[in-house]
C-alpha cells in the first residue's frame, strides 16, 4: 500500500504539472510537483518508520540510511578539500552496496526448505548480525579503501599498484581467514553451551547435515566477501593506474608488467649436457677431497645421497649463471610457440650482480640475441655496451620476431671489460635472475584465479574450525587452529628456521636409522648434560611432525604473482581446488564428523 | 506401564502392544568425571512405556532425572546401560525426528532471529516447502499471540513469550509425539492456561505427549498417567485418577445447605454409623478465580500494557475460542496427508463440523484467499509412516532379550 501511495501522489502530482506547463502555467506547476515531493518524501519516511519490520522495507531504509549518509560524509570531506578521502568513501559505499546485494541474493538462494540450507542461512543471519563477521568485513572495506592513499604519492606508480595489490590481498586473505576461523569455532562451539544445538539435531537432521550446512555457510559468506573484496581491489587498482605516472616508461610498464598476465620462462643452456658435465666434474672434484661422503671415483654420478645431490646442483646452477670477466654465455628459452602469437614485445628481466666492486654502482655487459647486438638507446655505450644499475631488476623489450622456427630464443650476455676496466664475476640468481616474459592474459583474468585460490583455502579453514569447535571449547580450539593456520602460512620460512635449529639427522637416511639416531643421539646429550640442547631437538622433532601434517599455503601463494602481473597458473588453481578445497578440506571434514556423530551433546562432566 | 527400581522389574510378557510410542527397559545413566570415574547415576534402571494418544506426566524435583530421561528419549545422551525405543526405533534415527516436536525446559533458541524467522528455520529442519511453511509459521504464530511481535529479535522477547515460540516450533511439524519440558515455566496464569489447553486439544487429536514438570496442579490438569522420579529411580506411577483417589474417605456434593439441613446429614450419617463426618463449602481453585477475573476484564474493554500478549492468547483460545483454537490446531494436522485423523475419524469430523466457518477463515488467511487455495496452497507434509506399520523390531528384541533375561538359568 505504502508503494501504491507513493506511485499515485508522483503520477498524479507530475501529471498535474505537465498538464499546467502545457497549459502554459509553469510556476503553478512548479508549485504543485514542490508540494507532490515534499508530501511524497514525508510519505517515504512514514512508511520507513511505521513499516520498518517488513523485511523489503527494512532493506529500502537501509540502503536509503546508508546512502544518505554516504553522500552527507562526502560533502563533509568536498568541504574540507579532501578529494582523495571522497574516492574512498565512493569505493567503501560500493563495495557495501555489493555486499548488501550479495548477502539478499545469498538468502534467496537458501531459501528451498532444505535443512542444510536452513542451517547455512542461520549461520550467514549469526555472522551478520552477531557482529562476527561484520568487524573483519569493514576492516576489508577500509583497508582496500585507505590503501592506495597511504602509500608513498612520489613512487613510482608501477611500484604504487604493485604495493597495492600486494597488501591488499594479503590483508584480505589474513582477515578473512582470522574471520573464518572464529566464525567456524564459534558458531559450534557456541551452539553447544548455549544448546541451541539441542533443537537442531532433535529434527530431522543428520550430524553431517548440519556440519556441511555450517560449512556451507561460511564458505558462502566467505565467496560474498572475496567478491565484495575483489570488486574494491580491481576499482582502486584501475584508480591507482588513472594517476600520474613518474614518465612514459612508468605508464608503459604499469600497462606492460602490471595490470597483465604473464608467462615467463627460465633459460636453459643450449647443449643440455653442459650442465650434466659441470655436475660430473664437481662431483669429481668432491670425491676427491671427501670419498666418504661422496663415494669413490668408480662409482656412479647418481650415488650421492639426495640432500648432496641438491647442494652440488645448486652450486652448477650458480656457477652456470656466472659470467667470469671476458667470458660468456649462452642461454637459451624454449616453449615460445604461443609469445609468438602476440604482437607485444617479449621481456627479457635480469638482475645484474658484480661479485666485487662495480664501477660507480653500474654494471656493464654485452647482449647478443641470435647473434646480434641489443641496442636500446639511453643506456647502450659508444661501445655498444649495455650500462645498467647493479643489483636491479631491469627489463628490456624483445622483438617476437627474433623467436626462431622452433619456438626459441638465443641470447648471449658477456661480461665486457669497459674502458680497459676489469669488471668482476657477473652472475644472476638462479633462481629468478634471468627470464623471459610475455603477456598471456589480462589483470582480470589473474585476479579472479588469485581470489579462487583463497577462496579455496579459507573453505579448507572453515571445515578445520568446525571440526576443532565439534569437540573443543572456543579458547582451545582457537590456539589449535590458530597453530595450524599459522603454521601452515609460514611452512616454508619454519622449515628454513628449524633447518639451523638443532642438529637432526640428515633426510637421506633410512628412517629407522633416523629413529637410531635419535635415540643415540638423546642419550649423549644426556650424559654430556647438554640440556638446552636436548631441549630444542626436542622442539624440532614436535614441530617438523607437525608440520608433517600440516598443509603449506606457501606452495599455493598467487598473490606475489599477480602484484607482478605474472601468470596465476592453470596448474596452481587446480592443485588449490584439490589440495586445499578437496583432500584437506575433506580430511578436516571427516575427523570433525568421526568425532561429532557420536558426541553426547547433552553430556555434563561432575 | 510397568515400572520397578531394578531391571528385573515387571516386564511385559505379552507381545507388544502396536500403540507403544516410547519404550525404555532398565534404562540408565551414570555421568562421569574428568576421570571418567563414575559420579552421578542421573537415571537409575527405570522401565517406562508410553502408549500412543496418552499424555505421560514425568513428574519430580529438581535433579530426580526428569531431564535426563527426556534427553535419553530424544538421542541426546546416550543411556550407560538399558535400552529405548522410540516409535519402534532407535532414539538417534533421524527419520524417526520428523514425528517428534520437543520443546526444551529453557528456550534455546537464536537471539538474533526473530520469531517469524525462527519458525522458519525449524519448519526448513523438517524439508517443508515454502507454501506449507509460510501457512505454518503464521498460524502457529496466531495460536500464541506474538504475530504482532513476530519480526522483533527473540533476544528481546521475554521468559514467557520465548516459551511460546519454544511451543511454537515443536508444533511446526505437527508431530505424533510432543515432549514438553516444564513447558509452562516463566509464563504467566493466562499463558499456563493456554498450554494447558492446546495441550488437551492435542491429545483429543491423538497425539501423544510427554509432560515432564515439578508444577504439580499443571501436571494434573491435563495427564492421564504419570510417574514420579526421584533419585534416578521411579517412586510411583499409574492413571492420574487412581493415584489421587482417597480409598478410605467419600465425598458428596450438593447445592449450598442451610445450617440446619447440615445437620440433619450427619445426623444421618451417624446414625448409619459414619463416623468422623465434616461438612464445609467447595473452594475453586485460585487459577479459576484469577483467570475469571481477567476474562472479565477483557470482556469489560479494560486496557493492558504488559499483559497483552497473554491476553490475546486468552482471547483467541477462551472467548469464543475454543471452537477457533481448535480450529487451528485442526488446520495444523489437516495439512498431514494421512495419520491421526484416518485414524480418528469421528473425532476429526466432530471437530470439523463444529468449527466449519473458524476453520474457513483460516484456510483463508493461509493461502490468501476466501477459504481456496492459492497457487501456493499447502501440500501435504512429507508423509510420516503410520503407527500401525511402525517396525517394532527393536522393541520385540528388547522384550525377546529380557524374556530370556529373565529366564531361571539352567
Amino acid at each position: 500500500m505504502w508503494l501504491i501511495v507513493l506511485l499515485a501522489l508522483v503520477g498524479l502530482t507530475e501529471g498535474i504539472g505537465l498538464l499546467l506547463t502545457a497549459q502554459g502555467s509553469g510556476p503553478v506547476a512548479d508549485v504543485i510537483r514542490s508540494i507532490g515531493r515534499i508530501i511524497g518524501n514525508a510519505w517515504v519516511i512514514y512508511g520507513l518508520i511505521v513499516w520498518r519490520e517488513v523485511p523489503w522495507v527494512r532493506r529500502f531504509g537501509v540502503i536509503l540510511l546508508g546512502t544518505a549518509a554516504a553522500q552527507l560524509l562526502a560533502l563533509v570531506f568536498w568541504a574540507m578539500g579532501w578529494t582523495d578521502m571522497i574516492i574512498a568513501l565512493a569505493g567503501a559505499y560500493a563495495m557495501a552496496l555489493i555486499f548488501y546485494a550479495g548477502l539478499w541474493l545469498i538468502r534467496i538462494l537458501l531459501s528451498p526448505g532444505v535443512a542444510m540450507f536452513g542451517v547455512a542461512r542461520t549461520l550467514i543471519d549469526e555472522a551478520i548480525r552477531m557482529k562476527v563477521a561484520l568487524v573483519f568485513i569493514v576492516g576489508v572495506a577500509i583497508l582496500i579503501a585507505v590503501f592506495p592513499f597511504i602509500i608513498d604519492q612520489e613512487d613510482f606508480l608501477k611500484y604504487r599498484i604493485t604495493s597495492f595489490l600486494t597488501w591488499s590481498l594479503m590483508a584480505t586473505s589474513a582477515l578473512l581467514s582470522l574471520m573464518t576461523l572464529f566464525l567456524a569455532i564459534g558458531t559450534i562451539t557456541k551452539e553447544q553451551t548455549q544448546r541451541q544445538i539441542f533443537l537442531t539435531l532433535t529434527k530431522p537432521v543428520n550430524r553431517a547435515e548440519y556440519l556441511a550446512g555450517k560449512w556451507l555457510g561460511i564458505t558462502l559468506i566467505n565467496l560474498l566477501l572475496l567478491a565484495v573484496a575483489g570488486a574494491g581491489i580491481y576499482a582502486f587498482t584501475m584508480l591507482l593506474a588513472a594517476q600520474p605516472a613518474r614518465d612514459n616508461a612508468d605508464r608503459l610498464a604499469v600497462q606492460s608488467q602490471v595490470l597483465v598476465s604473464r608467462q615467463w620462462v627460465e633459460p636453459t643452456p643450449p647443449n643440455p649436457d653442459e650442465l650434466r658435465q659441470m655436475y660430473v666434474d664437481l662431483l669429481d672434484r668432491a670425491r676427491d677431497e671427501d670419498p666418504e661422503r661422496y663415494g669413490g671415483p668408480d662409482d656412479p654420478p647418481d650415488r650421492v645421497s639426495p640432500a648432496d645431490r641438491a647442494d652440488l646442483q645448486q652450486k652448477v646452477m650458480l656457477k652456470w649463471f656466472s659470467i667470469p670477466n671476458q667470458s660468456s654465455k649462452i642461454y637459451r628459452f624454449s616453449g615460445l610457440e604461443d609469445a609468438k602469437q602476440f604482437p607485444q614485445p617479449l621481456q627479457l628481466r635480469f638482475k645484474p650482480k658484480l661479485a666485487g666492486s662495480s664501477i660507480e654502482g653500474f654494471v656493464y655487459l654485452r647482449l647478443r640475441i641470435n647473434g646480434r647486438n641489443y641496442y636500446k638507446p639511453g643506456i647502450t655505450t659508444a661501445q655498444g655496451l649495455l650500462k645498467l644499475a647493479e643489483n636491479n631488476f631491469h627489463v628490456l623489450d624483445i622483438d617476437p620476431r627474433d623467436i626462431d622456427e622452433a619456438g626459441g630464443l638465443t641470447i648471449e650476455i658477456t661480461n665486457p671489460t669497459p674502458g680497459g676496466v676489469r669488471q668482476p664475476v657477473l652472475n644472476f640468481n638462479p633462481k629468478d635472475g634471468v627470464e623471459l616474459l610475455y603477456r598471456v592474459g589480462g589483470f582480470e583474468e589473474n585476479l579472479v584465479r588469485t581470489l579462487g585460490v583463497i577462496l579455496m583455502r579459507l573453505m579448507f579453514l572453515a571445515m578445520l574450525g568446525l571440526a576443532a569447535g565439534a569437540y573443543l571449547s572456543f579458547p582451545v580450539a582457537s590456539l589449535v587452529c590458530m597453530l595450524i593456520y599459522f603454521t601452515a602460512a609460514s611452512n616454508a620460512y619454519l622449515a628454513e628456521s628449524l633447518q639451523h635449529y638443532a642438529a637432526f639427522p640428515k633426510d637421506s637416511l633410512p628412517f629407522f636409522e633416523k629413529i637410531l639416531w635419535l635415540i643415540a643421539r638423546v642419550f649423549n646429550l644426556i650424559s654430556e648434560g647438554k640440556y638446552y640442547d636436548l631441549f630444542k631437538m626436542l622442539i624440532k622433532m614436535i614441530a617438523s611432525g607437525f608440520m608433517l601434517i600440516t598443509p603449506s599455503f606457501g606452495e599455493l601463494n598467487p598473490t606475489p604473482l599477480v602484484s607482478d602481473g605474472r601468470l596465476v597458473p592453470a596448474d596452481m588453481v587446480a592443485r588449490a581446488v584439490v589440495w586445499s578445497g578437496g583432500v584437506w578440506t575433506g580430511l578436516a571434514g571427516l575427523i570433525g564428523w568421526l568425532i561429532f556423530r557420536s558426541r553426547e551433546l547433552a553430556r555434563v562432566t561432575v | 506401564m510397568s515400572q520397578a527400581a531394578t531391571p528385573q522389574a515387571d516386564i511385559p510378557q505379552a507381545p507388544l502392544s502396536q500403540d507403544m510410542v516410547v519404550k525404555c527397559i532398565g534404562l540408565t545413566k551414570v555421568f562421569k568425571d574428568f576421570w571418567l570415574r563414575n559420579r552421578v547415576k542421573a537415571v537409575n534402571a527405570i522401565d517406562l512405556d508410553i502408549h500412543r494418544g496418552e499424555v505421560f506426566g514425568l513428574l519430580g524435583p529438581n535433579g530426580s532425572g526428569k531431564s535426563t530421561t527426556i534427553k535419553l528419549i530424544l538421542g541426546l545422551l546416550h543411556p550407560t546401560a538399558g535400552r529405548i525405543a522410540v516409535f519402534g526405533q532407535h532414539p538417534r534415527d533421524v527419520k524417526n525426528k520428523q514425528r517428534i516436536g520437543y520443546l526444551p525446559e529453557e528456550s534455546y533458541l537464536y537471539p538474533f532471529l526473530n520469531a517469524y524467522e525462527t519458525l522458519e528455520y525449524y519448519a526448513r529442519l523438517f524439508h517443508q516447502k515454502r507454501g506449507i511453511r509460510k501457512g505454518r509459521i503464521d498460524t502457529l504464530l496466531e495460536m500464541v499471540g506474538l504475530q504482532h511481535v513476530a519480526r522483533r529479535p527473540i533476544g528481546e522477547y521475554s521468559k514467557g513469550m520465548q516459551r511460546k515460540i519454544g511451543l511454537a516450533q515443536a508444533l511446526i511439524n505437527d508431530p505424533d509425539l510432543l515432549i514438553l519440558d516444564e513447558p509452562t515455566s516463566g509464563m504467566d496464569p493466562i499463558a499456563t492456561a493456554d498450554v494447558k489447553r492446546v495441550i488437551l486439544s492435542l491429545a483429543e487429536r491423538g497425539k501423544t505427549i510427554l509432560l515432564c514438570s515439578h508444577l504439580l496442579s499443571d501436571v494434573e490438569d491435563v495427564t492421564d498417567r504419570v510417574a514420579i522420579m526421584y533419585g534416578g529411580k521411579i517412586r510411583r506411577h499409574g492413571q492420574i485418577d487412581d493415584l489421587l483417589e482417597q480409598h478410605d474417605r467419600t465425598m458428596i456434593s450438593t447445592p449450598a445447605m442451610d445450617p440446619q439441613t447440615e445437620e440433619r446429614v450427619i445426623q444421618a450419617l451417624e446414625s448409619q454409623g459414619v463416623c468422623d463426618t465434616s461438612i464445609a463449602r467447595p473452594r475453586q481453585k485460585l487459577e479459576t478465580l484469577f483467570l475469571n477475573i481477567v476474562a472479565e476484564a477483557q470482556a469489560s474493554g479494560a486496557a493492558t500494557s504488559g499483559a497483552e500478549s497473554g491476553g490475546k492468547i486468552a482471547g483467541f483460545l477462551a472467548t469464543g475460542a475454543d471452537a477457533r483454537g481448535d480450529a487451528v490446531i485442526e488446520q495444523l494436522v489437516a495439512t498431514r496427508s494421512t495419520g491421526s485423523d484416518a485414524e480418528h475419524p469421528s473425532e476429526s469430523e466432530l471437530a470439523r463440523d463444529e468449527s466449519k466457518a473458524h476453520e474457513d477463515q483460516v484456510i483463508g488467511s493461509l493461502t490468501g484467499g476466501a477459504g481456496a487455495p492459492g497457487p501456493e496452497a499447502p501440500s501435504p507434509a512429507p508423509q510420516t509412516p503410520p503407527q500401525e506399520q511402525a517396525d517394532t523390531s527393536l522393541i520385540d528384541s528388547l522384550i525377546q532379550k529380557k524374556d530370556e533375561d529373565h529366564k531361571p538359568n539352567g
